[in-house]
């Protein structure tokens, strides 16, 4: 919870505000990613392991949460901890 | 009957590690509160993580989803799978902020947020009846899942409600002794075991079952599933519970006040769903391959545990002791929370009934009894199956989502609009879910859909026509909390 330079508010603020235009940015990832998850899901084929391709994808996409949540631990939150 | 001695003796270690917790718990926990409650608010990233996994993951995960799966195809995944690993963005968005408002005003239960942040002892009181209403009944689930897993293991021939009984006997015991400290490390071991367990599941299962499957499981892998269920308006209503429900969820919520830095909520965003993708991705697959096993179940939660006989012993051990550890972790934090509710919400706020610490930690274990005691006779006659009981419950959960949002992040929120929008957004789904109301009122939709945008229309509304209480929102903005997260209004460029 330092995200602001005591000694300068005006640097601290620009530091801050560049965060939130990176954190918009990052944030449409969640919807994309949610929205993957829908695709194919009407179909049972083609199938892997007997399991469906769509819900292979849906995996996929949660798993893509991992470095998406990553990065945004490393770069967006907000202060230093 | 070699297979049972096995499967008996897994078990038997477990729940005697269990114990052996509580009792350590026991003598190694302060006497307070926040001791009892709270685990003395100091829980690292490892103890955070796997409490928060466990507390979450329940009979639901183990016995719902694969019963559902088995009738209505994978959409459960969808529904409630992708639902629980998006949630991981909320560890920021709604945990970590609650974490920094508990960590300064010292808050213990979910309610005492609502109450101060709104300054509204109604809105708390409010919290606290419909958290207790709907917990009690999710406890239960807990107990109807153990028993039945328990009975797999057994195997037929004994009856439901002395295991229900044990169940119910060994989550008391370690919650009644240990407090948080107990809850909190049993979590860990569960927490391990069910994840694990859960994996070998899958291998076994899939080696088994899933080359067998051919076309004919076609209709339960593709949406909308046999028989039409998992529609989008379906689907997309319980993504919504679930985002929703989850961080109201009382026993939840109340883990965002034991970190013990901010440290452990990183953790936890990170590597959340992929915890998440180990335990719901082969929970919804073996309930689907269940059908070529089981093709005519009356009985559809009982396809878990069947799916466990017919597994070698020492493998089905090892996923029985994975399914207790996912609901007994759940059940045990509930009664917890709820007893925090009932001490420091009902009778030490609104009875104004001044405790000790001592006698509030031991009013807390009496309580945990109770409630212990109510939801074990909910479990003796299962009101229904366990996805239906528990989406019933998770809706009285979803009931003031509004009311969170808007005191974390709306300063113009006020105490009206609060407790107006949270009256409407309660009182719709308790008639919509008691019957009072149409249900061709709700569009299609679960009940607490419309009930939340209803209750959202007009917490802004009567918001916008009252004032906020000025001090109130600079002990939480300007000199609180949440201070340094804002910039000074007068180096803000508009954009």
């Amino acid at each position: 919870m330092s995200g602001l330079d005591p000694a300068g508010n005006l640097q601290g603020s620009r530091q801050l505000r560049f965060g939130r235009m990176r954190q918009a940015w990052v944030w449409g990832a969640y919807p994309l990613l949610w929205l993957l998850t829908w695709v194919g899901s009407r179909s049972a084929q083609p199938q892997f392991l007997g399991i469906p391709a769509w819900y292979w994808l849906a995996g996929l996409a949660v798993l893509l949460l991992v470095p998406l949540n990553f990065y945004i631990v490393r770069v967006c939150w907000p202060g230093d901890d | 009957m070699t297979d049972s001695i096995l499967s008996l003796g897994v078990v038997g270690v477990y729940l005697l590690l269990l114990a052996a917790i509580g009792f350590w718990s026991y003598r190694h926990s302060g006497q307070d509160p926040v001791s009892y409650f709270l685990a003395g608010r100091g829980l690292g990233s490892l103890a955070l993580t796997l409490t928060t996994l466990a507390t979450l993951l329940s009979a639901f995960t183990f016995i719902g989803v694969p019963a559902d799966a088995y009738t209505h195809g994978l959409g459960i995944f969808l529904g409630v799978g992708v639902t629980t690993a998006l949630i991981s963005g909320l560890f920021l968005w709604v945990g970590y902020r609650v974490w920094l408002a508990a960590q300064h005003f010292g808050f213990i239960t979910p309610s005492e947020f609502f109450g101060h942040r709104f300054n509204s002892p109604l809105l708390a009181l409010l919290y606290c009846l419909s958290a207790l209403t709907f917990t009690a009944p999710y406890i239960s689930i807990q107990i109807i899942g153990g028993a039945r897993t328990l009975a797999a293991v057994l195997g037929e021939g004994i009856p439901y409600w002395p295991l229900a009984v044990v169940v119910a006997l060994v989550i008391l015991g370690y919650v009644l002794f240990g407090g948080s400290q107990a809850v909190v490390w049993t979590d860990v071991v569960q927490g391990i075991i069910l994840v694990l367990g859960m994996g070998v599941a899958l291998v076994a299962v899939a080696l088994r079952w899933g080359q067998e499957a051919g076309s004919q499981l076609d209709p339960w892998l593709s949406l909308p599933g046999p028989q039409g269920r998992w529609s989008w308006q379906t689907l997309l209503g319980n993504q919504l519970l679930f985002f929703m429900a989850t961080p109201l969820f009382p026993q939840f919520f109340q883990r965002f006040y034991m970190a013990k830095s901010a440290r452990p909520f990183q953790t936890l965003m990170v590597v959340w769903p992929l915890l998440i993708l180990l335990v719901f991705f082969p929970a919804a697959l073996i309930g689907v391959w269940g059908r070529l096993a089981f093709p005519n179940l009356q009985q559809p939660d009982q396809i878990m545990p069947l799916m466990l006989q017919s597994l070698p012993s020492g493998v089905a051990a090892v996923v029985i002791t994975a399914a207790l550890a996912a609901l007994m972790s759940t059940a045990d934090s509930q009664l917890l929370t709820a007893s925090s509710l009932v001490t420091r919400d009902l009778v030490v706020t609104f009875l104004k009934r001044p405790l000790s610490p001592h006698q509030e930690e031991l009013l807390g274990r009496w309580v945990v009894l109770g409630i212990g005691l109510v939801s074990f006779a909910i479990a003796v006659r299962p009101p229904g199956l366990i996805a239906q009981i528990a989406t019933w419950s998770f809706q009285g959960n979803a009931m003031l989502f509004p009311v969170l949002i808007a005191g974390l992040y709306w300063k113009r929120a006020t105490r009206a609009g609060a407790v107006a929008g949270a009256l409407v957004s309660s009182g719709l789904t308790l008639g919509w879910l008691s019957g009072l109301l149409p249900k061709g009122w709700t569009g299609g939709w679960l009940p607490v859909i419309p009930a939340v945008v209803a209750g959202t229309a007009v917490l802004v509304v009567v918001s916008l026509l009252t004032q906020p209480d000025r001090e109130r929102v600079a002990a939480y903005y300007e000199n609180g909390p949440w201070a340094e997260e804002g910039i000074p209004e007068s180096s803000v460029v508009s954009t």
